[in-house]
């Protein structure tokens, strides 16, 4: 589009708030829009009150200021305008405006600036700043579509997770009663017992995913993971946690070697760091069954603890490792493999909030190695 | 937690009351506790659960926290501003999300989390019902 190809506008009436104390200056830019094919209806003002108040009358298609007022500059012009209405179009003019002010400007928030000896470029820019403005309502508009649903989300995990945890509560007592009774009293067949054992292990493993589920809806509603911190011992933790893992690993066919000899004290969230380091565990179970996993916690310096969880199993591309860490994100097609994506998410966080880092190495076929830096006390307050 | 076992002369020491407003959870906890030989009274509301611990002064309540017409933390309030009932012991047990820091201003003799193991259930109960 050229700006001398104006009357194809068609004589479109366009609502104009001008910023300007001099009426002829107002003549000079109404003139160029007319001979750029708008019918421009103009209102003038002059100071900050006025123009706060014709703002809130609302109705204009543009804002056009001069950029250098006695009584309002036009970068105050522009951050009341912005502040009453984000998206409204804003194009400034001047006579005096030179190349930082005209950066300044349209850092600002400013969608174009013309100057005045070239005020036929005036009705091109106020065409492209419109359609400009448009666009960012509307990519405005998405993203709070965006975030109120992703909030409409968390919420619902929340209250879906509390109302799935009461009749599993009262199931997983039931069955572990059952349980109790046919041990004491030596009713139940042996076929019974197998079936009260499957029917604990699904309830258990259900009673994970709802936890985990809440977990991840209130870390995604806060938006960060709180900790509290104790002092405790990461070697042990790992032993802890291990011996956990025993039956699973075994079942998995994987054998769980522990390198964690020496205390690894430091001051963590004893609960946050528990999931971080099962998380990592049953990743390893799960993308390498059948080969041993290695746990190992090591002091690189004195002020660092490192946990290194090793697996030999299918291994993660280049491309996939940073993706991991993210939320929903997995490296395989998620039918081939359970789970809901988020344990090396909430890892990483837990992580992270602790001041720490994890990161992973890893190749196809090559299995993959995770590594977690923890500081043992939180930035500024070492002795 | 411990030091529960000197104070509250005069409590039902093997009588259990359980506040909850889901029928389930309410003949559950009722019915393994029962099996265990403890007496057990139920009670749908915080506003039941006062009445019942006035008139029968169990040695322990199991107590939900979100119920309608009075929830878990209303009913702690009353309790602990009535010096007739404030020595019953109370555990509540609760699927509510950071659970930990919701039960710390209650000053109560402990929690647990939905869903609960039986084994954990019942060492909280013969602690304070012997």
């Amino acid at each position: 589009m050229t700006a001398g190809a104006g009357p194809d506008r068609s004589e479109r009436t366009l609502r104009v708030l001008m910023v300007e104390d001099r009426e002829d200056d107002a003549k000079l830019v109404a003139l160029a829009l007319r001979r750029g094919g708008w019918r421009p209806e103009i209102e003038r003002v002059d100071s900050a009150d006025a123009l706060r108040t014709a703002m809130g009358c609302g109705g204009f298609d543009v804002v056009i200021a001069e950029y250098a007022l006695p009584r309002l500059n036009g970068l105050e012009a522009l951050r009341i305008v912005r502040e009453l209405s984000p998206d409204v179009p804003f194009v400034l003019v001047s006579a005096t405006i030179g190349e930082e002010g005209a950066v300044e400007a349209l850092k600002a928030g400013a969608g174009d600036f013309v100057t005045k000896q070239n005020l036929a470029r005036l009705s091109t820019a106020v065409e492209r700043e419109i359609a400009d403005a448009q666009l960012r309502r509307e990519r405005r508009e998405t993203l709070d579509a965006l975030r109120q649903a992703v909030a409409a989300r968390d919420q619902f995990l929340n209250i879906a997770s509390h109302e799935l945890k009461t009749p599993l509560t009262a199931l997983q007592l039931q069955l572990q009663s059952l349980s109790r009774s046919i041990q004491d009293g030596g009713a139940g067949s042996d076929r019974v017992s197998a079936k009260i054992r499957t029917l604990s292990r699904s309830t258990d493993r259900l009673g994970e995913l709802v936890n985990r589920l809440l977990d991840v809806s209130n870390i995604a509603a806060s938006g960060h993971v709180n900790i509290v911190r104790e002092d405790m011992d990461l070697a042990e933790l790992v032993h802890q946690v291990g011996a956990r893992f025993e039956r699973a690993a075994a079942e998995a066919g994987s054998q769980l070697r522990i390198d964690a000899a020496a205390p690894a004290r430091g001051s963590w969230d004893r609960m946050r760091l528990d999931a971080m380091v099962t998380s990592l565990v049953a990743n390893a179970l799960k993308y390498g069954p059948g080969r041993p996993i290695d746990l190992a916690v090591a002091a690189p310096d004195p002020t660092t603890v490192r946990l290194t969880v090793r697996d030999h199993g299918i291994g993660i591309a280049p491309a996939d490792q940073a993706r991991i860490f993210e939320r929903f994100e997995r490296a395989v097609p998620e039918r081939h493999y359970g789970g809901f994506g988020l344990g090396l998410w909430v890892a990483r966080l837990v992580v992270e909030e602790h001041g720490g880092r994890i990161n992973v190495s890893s190749a196809p076929g090559q299995g993959s190695v995770f590594e977690v830096e923890l500081p043992r006390a939180p930035r500024g307050a070492l002795r | 937690m411990t030091a529960a076992a000197d104070a509250g002369a005069g409590l039902q020491r093997r009588a259990v009351l359980v506040v909850d407003d889901d029928r389930d959870i309410r003949e559950t906890l009722a019915e393994i506790l029962t099996d265990e030989g403890y007496e057990v009274l139920t009670a749908r509301n915080g506003a039941e659960g006062l009445a019942i611990v006035a008139e029968q002064r169990p040695g322990l309540v199991l107590l939900d926290l979100f119920m309608p017409v009075m929830d878990g933390a209303e009913f702690r309030r009353q309790q602990l501003s009535d010096p007739e009932i404030a020595d019953v012991p109370v555990v509540v047990i609760s699927a509510a999300a950071g659970l930990e820091r919701k039960v710390e201003p209650l000053a109560l003799a402990g929690w647990l989390e939905k869903p609960i193991h039986i084994d954990a259930l019942f060492a909280m109960v013969g602690r304070y019902c012997r």
